[in-house]
């Protein structure tokens, strides 16, 4: 356990060199965000059921090249008040909404600008993306560029980003995340995709429907219970199964320490 | 020790009254002291009435979830066409409102709203509504995929559209109060109080 918290630390106290190297150099707004066009490509679904779908095909779309930042998401709450802390309605974020920062309108200590917004609700992440003038990415745009590695669109055949992807997961959560596009990106060009912060989709809870409208399986059981490998297509994909169990466990008020997002596109 | 405080309270309520009434017949009379129009109070921070998205009943009319406020509510969201739950949710619906006292009756109101932005029109609605003999405290209602998305995340609904247009979907009921508040919710069998 020790080597993986030295590892957390040296990781934060990079985050925090470059955090504060870029305010050195004046640097105290965010450049303008880039959207990646992710071409038409498909990935092969955690579930198995009884369609025996082993492919899903997913469309081409944009995505932001990195998770929107603390100076990103205090511009929207500059210019939406309803959005900030002390005013937002309960029934939009829990009491956990923006904690990590100081006040309202103050990022403070814990909150690097260049640092991942986190402790966001559903319903936060999506007003900012509406008011960006996007969406937030489906379940399956999300699971499509989740799966390419560094070097490669599969990445299952990349020893170094399978290492990452398990590393993230077993790092805990710090008290300040590290910043954005500190690692390299995916092949896609994507940053931080599954290595820094969970990330909210659109369609979030269409994660493991109850079965009341199904006639079959015990689908859904099986998964997040003992004999959950038994349902899925691939028991290594440790990150696949996680990020299936997060997305079901979820409610859209929910603001948590380590689940940001990042804004998406129709092309 | 208390009836000197009150008597000079009230010498106060009296001086500032006079001044007040000398004021308001020598000058016109401020913003401050206008009779305003009783405005609503303000809804509890958890209500669902907050939600302002702009539905269309099986009428075609526009529809406010806000308009159902100082009634009972039960809410739920379904599918027309869904052959395996929703009839045992509307069954279970409308044993509730047969079971109401004939007073309880008049008070409350059964939400069905759609998931099935396609198909669910305000005509295929009121098909539904007439096959069903649903009676004018039931309001069907339908909308953009963005707010039905917002509905379900608020009300705790997970569903999921199949290729064939069908939805999986979770079964429940929403008890609001007269606020707009969750106050109960029966998903299957069990009832969860909020």
């Amino acid at each position: 356990m020790y080597p993986v918290i030295r590892y957390a630390k040296i990781l934060l106290t990079c985050g925090l060199i470059v955090a504060s190297a870029n305010l050195a150099a004046g640097n105290p707004s965010p450049g303008p965000t880039t959207f990646v066009y992710v071409a038409p490509g498909s990935f092969q679904p955690l579930l198995k059921d009884k369609s025996e779908v082993t492919e899903v095909k997913v469309d081409a779309f944009l995505l932001e090249d990195a998770p929107v930042t603390n100076a990103d998401y205090l511009r929207f709450v500059q210019e939406n008040p309803k959005w900030q802390r002390s005013h937002v309605a309960p029934l939009f974020a829990d009491s956990n909404y923006l904690a990590h920062w100081k006040s309202d309108l103050e990022l403070g200590d814990f909150a690097p600008p260049q640092a991942p917004v986190v402790n966001v609700s559903w319903f936060a992440a999506r007003a900012y993306t509406r008011w960006n003038k996007a969406r937030l990415p489906s379940t399956n745009e999300w699971e499509r560029v989740a799966q390419a590695g560094f070097d490669y669109l599969n990445g299952r055949d990349d020893p170094a980003w399978v290492a990452a992807v398990n590393q993230w997961l077993a790092i805990p959560t710090p008290s300040a995340e590290p910043n954005v596009k500190l690692l390299r990106p995916n092949v896609l060009g994507l940053y931080d995709v599954n290595l820094l912060v969970w990330e909210w989709v659109e369609d979030f809870n269409s994660a493991m429907a109850t079965g009341d409208s199904r006639g079959d399986s015990s689908l859904d059981r099986a998964l997040f219970c003992g004999a959950g490998a038994i349902g899925a297509r691939d028991p290594s994909d440790y990150a696949a199964f996680l990020r299936a169990a997060m997305r079901s466990s979820l409610r859209a008020d929910y603001c948590l320490p380590n689940l940001g997002f990042r804004c998406a596109r129709n092309p | 020790m208390k009836t000197p405080t009150l008597a000079l309270l009230a010498a106060c309520a009296m001086y500032s009254a006079s001044n007040y009434a000398h004021a308001a017949k020598a000058a016109p009379v401020d913003d401050c002291c206008k009779v305003l129009a009783p405005a609503a109070s303000a809804l509890p921070g958890k209500s669902i009435y907050q939600l302002d998205a702009p539905w269309t009943n099986d009428a075609g009319k526009p529809f406010h979830l806000a308009e159902l406020r100082g009634r009972h509510v039960i809410i739920s969201m379904f599918f027309a066409s869904c052959r395996f739950a929703c009839p045992v949710l509307l069954h279970d619906m409308q044993t509730v409102q047969s079971n109401l006292s004939p007073a309880e009756r008049q008070k409350t109101d059964f939400v069905f709203v759609s998931l099935d932005t396609t198909r669910d029109t305000p005509e295929a609605l009121h098909a539904y509504r007439e096959a069903n003999q649903l009676d004018e405290h039931w309001h069907l209602l339908s909308g953009s995929e963005d707010n039905v998305a917002e509905l379900a995340a608020v009300l705790g609904v997970r569903y999921e559209k199949q290729a064939n247009g069908d939805f999986n979907h979770s079964s429940l009921m929403t008890f609001l109060n007269s606020d707009g508040l969750v106050q109960f919710k029966k998903s299957g069998n069990q009832i969860v109080r909020e």
